[in-house]
């Protein structure tokens, strides 16, 4: 028996209990939910390979699983990000019994957070690309379960995942070429460019970012913020596994200042789109796409500190985005509809959803007093061009988000709702109370995210 | 030795050719035949794997085909919001089809060429799959002609990769994809209106 076994064959037996027990709604929600935060907590705390853990707990267990001369390893540079990344999926699935997002959420969502664990435990860390693109043919059945209809966007998504995985091993036998020291700029151009459309896919930034609008057309909005939030965070994550182990890539001084310049353009873009939008959905995930460029825009820092940052920035998004889903399915659920006719004046008839899907999109805009303000303004500290872009982010997403705000609240139409339940109104209230809490407290947030770098010892300097 | 040099450029040429039937004659009827040949032809290609691999390659192949020959679509009238606008005239689909195989042959032999060992049936094979393949994607909307052409460009792909990675491991992940995405592709033809042209 073997960590990175017990973990990923807990989720595998729990996504199998969840599908047996389907027709329990409570029930289901109850084993995915404890779950996966009970997955999180042994990630965290199980004592691997005789190293520290949890306390008056003398089991310790091998931290690498070898199969057919590879393996999955759960060690001191991976274990934080594997159970913050089942802590998202706690969260998110606690979230889901007020959310609905429809009957494959737990059971496909268990196995799309194992697949995203597996690639952060895949070792050589290359072969993560490939758990990605299980992920991504999973996550189609979360995001269009069998009463939604598909449109053009699943395939979408599943194509440009296989072509990021493509890139990312190509990019990998490049860089096994190459080796981990330092090599020339020049001699590294192919594996570098490689890498960087790898990325740029698995992180959906445009031009690659076509399957997200439409997804935000023909999915549950809860259900697309937990792809959303799950899949990129796999992918950044693999992205500093890819700087950290090679020293090539991390000291290619003229790569950051390139990537803080698309950073720049994907914020631009963004921004631009999310305030043209007319459907509340569509805005969030432009929105979401500016916020993708604010990590990295903390990651083009080249210093330890902005690849912290790109982390805390990761996990702030976890509260904003998914107060926005909370909020915007309860709307969707009781037939609110998402654009901006039928969200009009939305605000009277069901508040407290309302507030929920606005302070969300504001957090995810990065608006002072929500969680995703003190990340930002540890960016904008840093000066630059990358303080002028963060500025103009925050502005421009949070005009989208005022935009909406005075939707919601104009004149008052004749709509009948069906009432929250004190379950739903417990779920949106403390939606709420957190975003504005890590807003103004941001250090019960960051410190225990941020020590998640300390693992990647070409990162984090150590 | 020449005879499976032989073997390979006939297996690299059939899997272009049953490729290009496939973006030509855009039929239900002909793009799952088409998928099975170029299986078929890939398994073979894969020379430079241990044989059992190869052979799971092309029973992965078989389940593709039947997963996808036994979906059937919902019969209703597409949705007016899925229309689609691809150029979709044969002359258009024939020319395109000449030009993306003849250059993506000839790339992939300047690409996989310098690979020690790699022949001209494999260079040849994994070109004409990932450049056909990525035509058969970019004219199509459908899961199905999608799925097909992504399954065509993947099995490019492996053919190059085969050559360049050793680990069995991550070539038994990669020869697995196939198998998940027709289930994924089948899961999605079955909540898609049929289109007029993949019903025939």
């Amino acid at each position: 028996m073997n960590a990175p076994m017990v973990l990923l064959g807990l989720t595998g037996g729990l996504a199998v209990a969840v599908v047996l027990l389907r027709k329990q709604a409570t029930v289901s929600w109850l084993v995915a939910s404890t779950g996966a935060a009970l997955v999180s907590v042994l990630a965290f705390l199980i004592r691997v390979d005789g190293g520290p853990g949890l306390p008056g707990l003398p089991v310790s267990m091998a931290g690498t699983w070898t199969i057919l001369g590879r393996s999955l390893e759960l060690g001191v540079t991976n274990r934080a990000v594997v159970g913050f990344v089942f802590l998202v999926a706690a969260f998110m699935f606690a979230g889901a019994r007020v959310a609905r997002p429809g009957r494959l959420f737990y059971s496909g969502g268990l196995l799309v957070v194992g697949l995203v664990a597996g690639s952060l435990m895949a070792v050589p860390f290359l072969y993560a690309a490939v758990f990605l693109e299980g992920m991504a043919l999973v996550a189609v059945l979360v995001l269009y379960p069998p009463e939604r209809r598909g449109a053009r966007a699943p395939m979408r998504m599943v194509v440009l995942y296989t072509l990021g995985m493509m890139a990312l091993l190509t990019a990998g036998w490049q860089a096994e070429g190459l080796g981990s020291g330092s090599v020339a700029p020049e001699a590294a151009r192919t594996a570098t460019v490689l890498a960087v459309v790898g990325f740029g896919l698995l992180l959906a930034a445009p031009p690659f970012h076509l399957w997200l609008p439409s997804a935000a057309g023909h999915s549950h909005p809860y259900a697309l913020s937990f792809v959303i939030l799950i899949a990129q965070a796999g992918a950044l994550f693999l992205v500093m596994r890819f700087f950290d182990a090679y020293a090539w890539l991390r000291e290619n001084e003229a790569l950051f200042v390139a990537a803080r310049w698309v950073a720049i353009g994907i914020a631009a873009f963004g921004s631009v789109w999310a305030m043209a939008q007319r459907s509340l959905a569509r805005t969030a995930v432009y929105a979401a796409m500016a916020d993708t460029a604010v990590i990295l825009l903390a990651f083009s820092a080249m210093s330890p500190a902005g690849y912290q940052l790109a982390l805390g920035l990761s996990a702030a998004r976890v509260i904003g985005l998914g107060v926005w889903g909370l909020g915007a399915s309860v709307l969707q659920n009781a037939g609110a509809g998402d654009t901006t006719e039928q969200l009009s004046g939305i605000a009277y008839a069901a508040p407290l959803a309302t507030s929920a899907a606005m302070v969300g999109l504001f957090s995810v805009a990065g608006f002072p007093i929500t969680a995703g303000f003190p990340g930002r303004w540890a960016v904008m500290a840093g000066g630059g061009a990358a303080a002028f872009a963060v500025v103009g982010t925050i502005g421009a997403v949070s005009m989208a988000a005022i935009r909406w705000t005075s939707t919601v609240l104009r004149s008052p139409r004749e709509l009948s709702l069906p009432p929250l339940t004190l379950l739903d109104r417990f779920f949106l209230g403390v939606g709420i109370l957190m975003c504005v809490l890590l807003g103004l407290f941001p250090q019960l947030l960051y410190p225990w995210v941020v020590g998640a770098l300390s693992g990647l010892s070409g990162l984090s300097g150590g | 030795m020449i005879a499976q040099g032989v073997i390979s450029i006939v297996a690299a040429v059939l899997a272009g050719v049953a490729c290009a039937a496939a973006i030509l004659l855009p039929r239900r009827g002909v793009v799952i035949p088409a998928l099975f040949v170029q299986f078929g032809c890939a398994a073979t290609l894969l020379s430079s794997l241990p044989v059992a691999l190869a052979i799971a390659y092309a029973a992965v192949g078989a389940c593709v085909c039947g997963i996808l020959a036994v979906t059937k679509s919902r019969e209703e009238p597409a949705d007016a919001s899925q229309a689609v606008v691809v150029p979709s005239g044969l002359t258009f689909r024939l020319v395109a089809v000449l030009l993306v195989g003849l250059a993506s042959a000839a790339l992939s032999r300047q690409v996989l060429g310098t690979q020690e060992g790699a022949g001209l049936g494999e260079s040849l094979g994994a070109g004409l799959l990932f450049g056909l393949g990525l035509l058969h994607l970019g004219l199509s909307e459908e899961p199905l002609r999608v799925g097909a052409g992504l399954l065509s460009m993947l099995g490019g792909f492996q053919i190059g990769y085969a050559r360049v990675e050793p680990s069995v491991a991550l070539h038994g992940l990669l020869i697995a994809l196939p198998l998940l995405i027709a289930l994924v592709v089948a899961y999605l033809i079955t909540l898609s209106p049929a289109s007029p042209e993949s019903r025939a």
